[in-house]
Parts: structure tokens; C-alpha cells; sequence
């Protein structure tokens, strides 16, 4: 059986005001991505792509996305995804979805990786040069505590859905390191 | 340690920041350049050639410099608890399609306000007139107009062993389909006849939410046809020989930067008469 190779692509949703918080949905991020491909790449582009495309990881507090795509084709999202320019949003307390157009935002990638391991590594070094951004910024001990606690309950990156074959992944390429 | 204008190795830079009177938006442009991770940041002013202004006499309707910058408090004291450096520069870019345009590049050069100087030539007879000059960029823009020349292979493997790159701007291709399509297709052309080594990117944004970050705009390059090894260089090595070219163009043959540098404490200026005899400062020849 031929090994099945993936890339994982870590990115950043930024939008206009960054206090303002946002319901990010993976089903949105997923449709705006097939957009995007088919316009810089054509129908046979998004056919590529579409095989494996998973969104693996999404914290809505940190708003950090982890995308699964094939080694093969990797490169053809790469290049289309700075060409995002708006996603369809879900505003805190109202219950009908933003307008259709959307949010104006950009995903600002961060790093691509081979296994989820390395990507978990990356989160945690990003989540904690946050905290101690924020914590700089803090001028009383009650601040302080309030701020650990919000980074204690809501990054938990090491809950995501691993299937076999990434299992099997992970156990070659350490393998092959030693 | 010295203290040159001078980015490291490694530092991403953006050379293409419009510039208007409207001081709040470049201050939030400049934050969010900062907050995505750029070093070194090149504020531009445009000049329109003399078939759109007629024409002028005199050097006193050159445009001048923006003013510098004021950042917000908390991005400074970011910047300094992250011990990080942000270099500001001036850019100019000139249109060409007279030989009066050319006169006015020449004369430009030599007064030397602004650090960096771009042209964009209209015609094939202008792109020949500049190969010559001691540019730094040349830029490719197809904003609103068909291709307005097509250039040669040879000549651009000249231009390219001088040090002088090509340009082209994504934030135009992110707002237009149709603008897109043609800065790829210029793109492609360039990158063939320099095996993908010569292309430059940067921003052209009028509003802080068209920037992208520097790994994103690396990754467009490659629908230029740069290859993914060298896609990071368009925006880290070529730029930085851009700023070593404007900064080597004021100096003259050679330079000497002399700084006062803080002595250790507890320690002296040795006199003469400590030395060996072999490092003594000899007056008499």
C-alpha cells in the first residue's frame, strides 16, 4: 500500500478590529476555500485539493486554523490562500448570520508542517508568546490571574481527531529521524 | 556595534507603502506591517510624467518627502521588549514617457532626498534610457492599461547583473480579476528570462486590510513561476540588495562611518607610552 503524505497549514484569521470577537465555523472556511481555488485555479485545481481538505483545528478565542491537504497539491492552495478577503460571520448574542458578503479579514499563514505533532508544538510556543504579551501589558495581580485562567480553559490543542494513517505517519518520520 | 541604516539578513521588508497627506492612515498601515512582522518599511510619493501635468519649469514643483512617522506608545514599547528594529525610508517612483521625464530622473538623482528611486518606463525607448542609470527598482505596473511594452530577454539579463530587480504590486491583483490576470502574465515573462531570481514583491495597499503577511506574499510568487526554494527571496534577499544599492549610490568611493563607542567601566584609555613599541603612534616618518 503507498503511504498517503499530507501537509498541515497553520494560519491566523485576522480581522479589522482585533478585540471584537467572532463565531468562527469550519464549514465556512471549508466553502470559502473552494472559492478561492477554483477562481486563481480552475475546476481541475479545486479537484485536487478537495481530496483530503479537512479543517483539523479551530479555536475561536486564539483564531488559529489548522488545514489538512495532499503533499501533491499543497502548493495550489498556498498560493491562492492570501487572495481571501472576506468570510461569512456569526456575531455573539444575535442569531441570524452576518450578511452574505461577509466580514472584511485575511488568513496570515504561520507555518506548514508534515505531522500534527509538529504543528501542536507551534501552537503552544504561539499561544505562549501571547500570554506573556498580555501579561506584560497587565498592571494589577487580578488582571494577571484573569488572564492565565482565560489561557488554561480555552487552548487545548492536544484534543483533535487523529485518524489511523496519521498515526502511522507520526511512528515513520520518527523512525526515520533516529 | 555599528549603527548603519542597513537591514540584517533575513529581515522582511515592504518597499511600496503609498504615501498621501492622510497621516492617520500610513500610522495604521505602518502598525499593521509591524504586527505581522516586516523590518524594514518604504514610504512612496508618485510623480506623473509631463504628458498629464504639462509642462513645468524650475525644480521648485518637485514633490517633497512625507514627514516622518509617529507611532502609538504601546507599539513602542513592543518593539523595544522584543529588542526588534524598524527601518522607515522614502521612495519615489517616476513615470516615463518623454525625454523630458528622463531629465527630470537625472536631475532627481542627484539631489538625493529621498533613499530609494524607482521609474516606471511606458515605452520600449524609455525602458532602453533607464537600463543605464544608477536606478534601484524598476517597477512593472499594468494598473488600468494593456501591457505597455514587452521586454526582451537580453535586455533584462543586463539590467538584472546590475543589481536592479523588477516590481510588481499584489494588492491591486487582490482588489481586480482583470489586473490580476495581467501581473501573472508579466510576471511569467520576467521570471522566465531570469530563471525566477529577479522578481521583486510588494504592496501597493491603499488601506491597512489589503496587506498580507511575508510568508503569504513569498507563496503568491509562485504563480509567477519562481520556484517554492526561492519563493521567500522576492520579498527578504532581493529587497535587502535593493537598500544596500540606494545606501551604496549616496556614497562616494568610499566610506568611513566613525561612532564614539561607551567605555567599560574600571577601565582606561591606554596612553602612548603603555603601548609596545611596535603599535606607538610614529609621528616623525
Amino acid at each position: 500500500m503507498v503511504r498517503l503524505k499530507h501537509r498541515y497549514v497553520l494560519a491566523e484569521v485576522k480581522f479589522a478590529d482585533p478585540k471584537k470577537f467572532y463565531h468562527v465555523n469550519p464549514h465556512r472556511v471549508i466553502d470559502e476555500i473552494t472559492g478561492i481555488v477554483t477562481k486563481v485555479h480552475g475546476i481541475s485545481g479545486l479537484a485536487g485539493v478537495k481530496i483530503g481538505l479537512h479543517v483539523k483545528y479551530l479555536n475561536e478565542y486564539s483564531k488559529l486554523v489548522l488545514i489538512r491537504v495532499r503533499s501533491q497539491y499543497h502548493q495550489k492552495l498556498l498560493s491562492a490562500l492570501p487572495f481571501i478577503k472576506t468570510m461569512p460571520v456569526k456575531m455573539p448574542g444575535v442569531k441570524a448570520r452576518s450578511a452574505p458578503e461577509g466580514v472584511a479579514c485575511f488568513l496570515n499563514t504561520i507555518c506548514v508542517t508534515s505531522t500534527i505533532k509538529d504543528a501542536q508544538k507551534r501552537i503552544r510556543t504561539y499561544g505562549k508568546r501571547t500570554m506573556d504579551r498580555l501579561l506584560s501589558e497587565c498592571k494589577t495581580e487580578e488582571e494577571r490571574t484573569k488572564v492565565c485562567k482565560v489561557f488554561a480553559e480555552h487552548s487545548q490543542p492536544e484534543e483533535m481527531e487523529v485518524d489511523e494513517e496519521e498515526l502511522e505517519d507520526e511512528k515513520e518520520e520518527e523512525e526515520n529521524g533516529k | 556595534m555599528l549603527d548603519l541604516r542597513l537591514p540584517d539578513h533575513g529581515v522582511y521588508c515592504d518597499l511600496n507603502v503609498p504615501s498621501d497627506n492622510n497621516t492617520v492612515n500610513t500610522k495604521n498601515k505602518v502598525q499593521m506591517l509591524i504586527s505581522l512582522g516586516y523590518g524594514v518599511i518604504a514610504l512612496s510619493t508618485e510623480m506623473p510624467s509631463t504628458t498629464k501635468t504639462g509642462k513645468t519649469k524650475g525644480k521648485e514643483n518637485y514633490p517633497q518627502p512625507q514627514p516622518p512617522v509617529v507611532l502609538d506608545q504601546d507599539v513602542k514599547d513592543q518593539l523595544k521588549r522584543d529588542k526588534r528594529r524598524v527601518l522607515v525610508l522614502t521612495r519615489i517612483t517616476i513615470e516615463m514617457e518623454n525625454n523630458e521625464d528622463a531629465i527630470k530622473v537625472r536631475s532627481i538623482l542627484l539631489n538625493s532626498k529621498f533613499d530609494i528611486v524607482a521609474v516606471r518606463p511606458k515605452n520600449d525607448k524609455m525602458f532602453l534610457n533607464c537600463k543605464d542609470l544608477p536606478i534601484d527598482i524598476i517597477c512593472m505596473d499594468s494598473a488600468a492599461e494593456k501591457m505597455p511594452f514587452i521586454p526582451k530577454p537580453n535586455l533584462i539579463k543586463q539590467v538584472v547583473g546590475r543589481n536592479v530587480y523588477f516590481e510588481f504590486n499584489y494588492s491591486p491583483m487582490i482588489r481586480d480579476d482583470v489586473i490580476m490576470q495581467r501581473t501573472i502574465m508579466n510576471g511569467l515573462r520576467v521570471a522566465e528570462a531570469g530563471k525566477g531570481k529577479n522578481v521583486l514583491l510588494s504592496s501597493g495597499a491603499l488601506v491597512p486590510m489589503e496587506l498580507r503577511g511575508p510568508r503569504d506574499v513569498g507563496n503568491m510568487s509562485m504563480l509567477m513561476g519562481v520556484q517554492q526554494n526561492r519563493a521567500i527571496d522576492s520579498v527578504q534577499k532581493n529587497a535587502r540588495s535593493v537598500v544596500v544599492h540606494a545606501y551604496t549610490r549616496v556614497t562616494a568611493k568610499s566610506a568611513a562611518v566613525i561612532q564614539y563607542s561607551p567605555l567599560e567601566e574600571g577601565t582606561k584609555r591606554s596612553s602612548n607610552q603603555d603601548l609596545p613599541e611596535a603599535k606607538k603612534v610614529k609621528l616623525n616618518a
